[in-house]
């Protein structure tokens, strides 16, 4: 892995989701799927803060063959890289296909460039560069069309953790 | 302001008086979290704090709205700033955007509860889903939607989003067919 290189268009990378952009049901719960699988992402996941110039994700297939594999590394990984060391159990990680952000970006008029940017806590850390702010309908894109798959992290650090055969 | 004199009572209509008259503490929400973020004591003093200030501003419009909706929407706000659901960095609600999105009940008069969250600036985000369609309303201050809709597939898909005056958006949902999203 080399920083500046792009990742495949056919590999996947996920974004962890704060609880704070997660639909949740009146008792405090996530709102969850038949699978126990978030529901409802925000599309203001998908917007960068005013600090950032680029949209933070983790490539998956650096950690592994299968989700089973991959996910919990990188949620690991995501951890230990946040100056708390700490996630909330109601975050989440969603899941994407690299070459479907070029596309939902190429859709909504930007040329976004998916590249490596490892960190020393976090060696699969990439970043989504030419990032576009106040592109309002392509962050709904990208949270109904190619974030689909989401996992809560109180689920994913589970021992033997792996996806719902559906997702 | 048409919003003021012709939906809302006049005293609750808008005003550019500064947020701090009705609250006692600062909606500088940065300020605010770099203090908070000192110590957890301070951070759930401050969730707490924003809490009751959106509780303030739902009760100048509770007239206007069911008491079941309003209980749901209080219970919601409540896990919304609690703790828990807190991750370091996050901005402090801006409680101009609470007073924003209160109003925008008031007048949008919804029977369905949205779905709420926060946006990067601390901005009251609701959200209101059925069956292959939705409305992101992030509720700005001064009485301002940023709104996005999406509905349908294929060649009925209808995907459309932009900013708004609170009065000006149960139009656009009627537009796009989407009104039923808020009252069921």
């Amino acid at each position: 892995m080399a920083k500046g290189d792009a990742v495949p268009e056919e590999h996947h990378v996920t974004r962890w989701i704060k609880p704070r952009f997660l639909g949740k049901n009146d008792d405090g719960t996530v709102d969850v799927d038949e699978f126990g699988c978030p529901q409802t992402i925000f599309p203001s996941a998908f917007e960068l803060r005013d600090d950032e110039d680029a949209l933070s994700i983790t490539w998956l297939e650096h950690f592994g063959a299968t989700l089973a594999d991959q996910l919990p590394l990188a949620a690991e990984a995501v951890r230990s890289a946040t100056a708390s060391g700490d996630l909330k159990p109601k975050s989440a990680f969603a899941v994407g296909n690299v070459g479907q952000i070029r596309t939902a970006a190429q859709d909504h008029g930007f040329k976004v460039r998916i590249i490596e940017d490892p960190e020393d806590n976090n060696t699969g850390h990439c970043e989504v560069r030419r990032y576009p702010r106040d592109a309002d309908e392509f962050y709904q894109a990208m949270a109904l069309d190619v974030f689909r798959r989401r996992y809560l992290y109180g689920d994913i650090v589970k021992p033997g953790w792996g996806p719902a055969l559906a997702h | 302001m048409l919003l003021g004199s012709a939906v809302l009572a006049p005293d609750i209509a808008y005003s550019d008086e500064p947020l701090q008259a009705h609250a006692p503490f600062s909606d500088d929400s940065t300020a605010a979290f770099s203090i908070a973020n000192d110590n957890v004591f301070t951070i759930e003093l401050e969730l707490q704090r924003r809490f009751a200030g959106a509780q303030r501003e739902l009760a100048n419009v509770a007239m206007y709205l069911a008491p079941d909706f309003r209980a749901r929407i209080t219970k919601q706000l409540r896990v919304l700033l609690s703790a828990e659901n807190w991750e370091e960095g996050d901005e402090h609600l801006n409680l101009a955007s609470a007073r924003s999105f209160a109003r925008a009940m008031a007048v949008l008069r919804p029977n369905q509860r949205p779905l709420l969250g926060l946006s990067n600036a601390g901005n009251l985000l609701a959200m209101w889903k059925e069956e292959g369609a939705q409305a992101v309303f992030e509720h700005l201050p001064g009485d301002i939607v940023k709104w996005s809709i999406s509905s349908g597939t294929g060649a009925s898909e209808d995907r459309a989003s932009g900013r708004a005056p609170i009065e000006r958006v149960a139009g656009i949902l009627r537009g796009h067919s989407l009104e039923s999203l808020l009252n069921g």
